[in-house]
């Protein structure tokens, strides 16, 4: 169960992950956030038989990681739950979406596979582009780039101490359990009778330490941003953005 | 040895029923080494908390009297009020080390607090300013090494020393220690006890390590009960049988006959 917990959700990898230095966490968190952004509307707007489309939106992520260098084993570990996810939501269309579906003039499915495998691939591919964003651009520089964009202060305040909240919910949540299971005489999961204290102790847990991280930050003059500065947006930035926009169109346009 | 710190009549209550900290009195000196002991419970921590505006205090007040070269040449005492320059002005280092540490990088926790940091004109540091104070921080508990590791997968003994790295990068003039010798195993800290020695700012050190104490300190206060009950030279407090009964500490190793 230990093990599960730290393989969906230990977030410490993706930013052990950041410490690597390759071409992409080498561009400006503006840039690669925009990206990402136009990234993410492209693909949620691919119509739901768009399948051919979706391959060509897949291509990104998986070049990204690859001429990254980063490890790929991290990124397959977190897509699991996504995927599962994504299978269960898109599972009933074959069932309800009777639509016939000619692949060549013999070969007829029925559009709710077709409709399914685009629901899930967008899922995995939207999951994966946030996952290399993260994974190559610490949190204080995303929030840093989030300022750059004009984002209000306090909401970038927000995002960055949510996530930092988010680690050590995690952190404790694998302490508490692997506490649990050491004296649970061979269990591997949870009592159901054991839950609500469990949660219980675990968010008070949580506040305690997130509350002790918060002074340590505060002593060292954390007012309400994270200052992370990093490179401003260039012209050679926007021409990059714009060369990768429209791969994105044509893709989304033309085929 | 002139003063740098005075705590006049510092009273704390968690809840109205019992006051951990009764009127506290007590003064540092400038580059003295100072360990407070006390059972556990007796306020050891809060006390530092209150000392770094943390907590809030029920009563009483705490001066930080200005450098001898200060920038401003102000010469009014910095009160309890003014947290944001006593912060500046006093390092904390937690007493567990991983509740110190939250970037991605040791350099970028060093570095956290220098980014935050403005002179008295408003100015940040630069790029290549805050670089030269991480390095000299991590030079300093001899961790440059794990300048671009990742904190939490650091040993218990390496976190201690980043974290005290964080606090010496924002060079303050006094720095609270809270039980730093805790969970290290002997190499690290002996490691710790001459990086102690080796540091010219004035320190104040809760510990339980009565051997470290007599190696390090010049003055011990002992607390119990909301009030400093002893003070005076490490080796007269350690070896008074009376004061260590009442105190439940125990004569260290090295002054037993």
């Amino acid at each position: 169960m230990s093990k599960l917990v730290n393989a969906l959700f230990n977030l410490r990898e993706i930013d052990e992950l950041c410490m690597n230095e390759n071409w992409f966490s080498m561009q400006k968190p503006v840039f690669k956030l925009l990206a990402v952004f136009i990234f993410l509307i492209m693909v949620s707007t691919v119509p739901k038989y768009g399948l051919s489309q979706m391959l060509y939106f897949t291509i990104f992520p998986i070049v990204i990681l690859i001429a990254s260098g980063l490890p790929v084993k991290p990124f397959i570990r977190k897509m699991v739950l996504p995927s599962f996810l994504a299978i269960g939501i898109g599972l009933i269309n074959p069932f309800l979406d009777v639509n016939q579906f000619y692949l060549t003039r013999q070969i007829v499915i029925s559009a709710g596979w077709i409709s399914f495998f685009t629901l899930w691939l967008k899922s995995l591919v939207c999951v994966g582009m946030t996952l290399l964003l993260v994974a190559t651009t610490e949190i204080d520089a995303i929030g840093d780039g989030l300022l750059q964009m004009k984002v209000p202060k306090l909401f970038v305040s927000i995002f960055v101490m949510t996530y930092r909240m988010i680690v050590v919910l995690v952190d404790e949540l694998e302490r508490g359990l692997t506490a649990y299971l050491l004296r649970s005489n061979g269990k591997v999961a949870l009592n159901f009778s054991n839950w609500g204290s469990f949660v219980g102790q675990w968010f008070i847990r949580t506040a305690d330490r997130g509350e002790r991280l918060h002074h340590a930050m505060l002593l060292r003059g954390f007012e309400e941003t994270v200052i992370h500065e990093t490179k401003p947006f260039q012209s050679m930035d926007v021409v990059k953005l714009m060369v990768f926009i429209l791969a994105l169109m044509s893709i989304r346009i033309l085929l | 040895m002139q003063e740098i710190l005075k705590v006049e009549k510092l009273s704390f209550s968690y809840d109205s029923d019992y006051e951990l900290l009764n009127s506290i009195d007590f003064t540092l000196k400038r580059g003295e080494k100072v360990a407070l002991l006390g059972a556990n419970g007796t306020g050891k921590s809060t006390l530092m908390k209150l000392m770094m505006g943390l907590l809030t205090p029920i009563s009483g007040q705490m001066y930080l009297f200005p450098s001898l070269e200060n920038e401003n040449n102000e010469s009014d005492p910095i009160g309890l009020q003014n947290v944001k320059e006593i912060r500046k002005q006093i390092g904390y280092v937690f007493q567990n080390a991983e509740d110190q540490l939250f970037c991605a990088s040791v350099f970028e926790d060093v570095a956290f607090g220098l980014r935050n940091y403005r002179n008295p004109k408003g100015d940040k540091l630069s790029a290549e300013d805050i670089e030269g104070r991480v390095l000299k921080a991590l030079e300093e508990v001899e961790a440059s090494h794990l300048m671009d590791r990742v904190p939490f997968k650091l040993s218990g003994g390496e976190k201690r020393a980043v974290a005290i790295a964080t606090v010496l990068s924002m060079q303050p003039r006094i720095i609270l220690m809270d039980e730093p010798s805790t969970a290290l195993d002997p190499y690290s800290r002996r490691n710790l006890i001459h990086l102690l020695k080796k540091l010219s700012q004035t320190l104040l050190i809760t510990t339980h390590d009565l051997e470290m104490t007599l190696e390090v300190c010049d003055r011990v206060m002992v607390i119990n009960q909301g009030k400093i009950v002893a003070e005076g030279h490490p080796v007269e407090i350690l070896s008074n049988p009376t004061i260590l009964d009442q105190n439940r500490l125990e004569m260290p190793y090295s002054l037993r006959g």
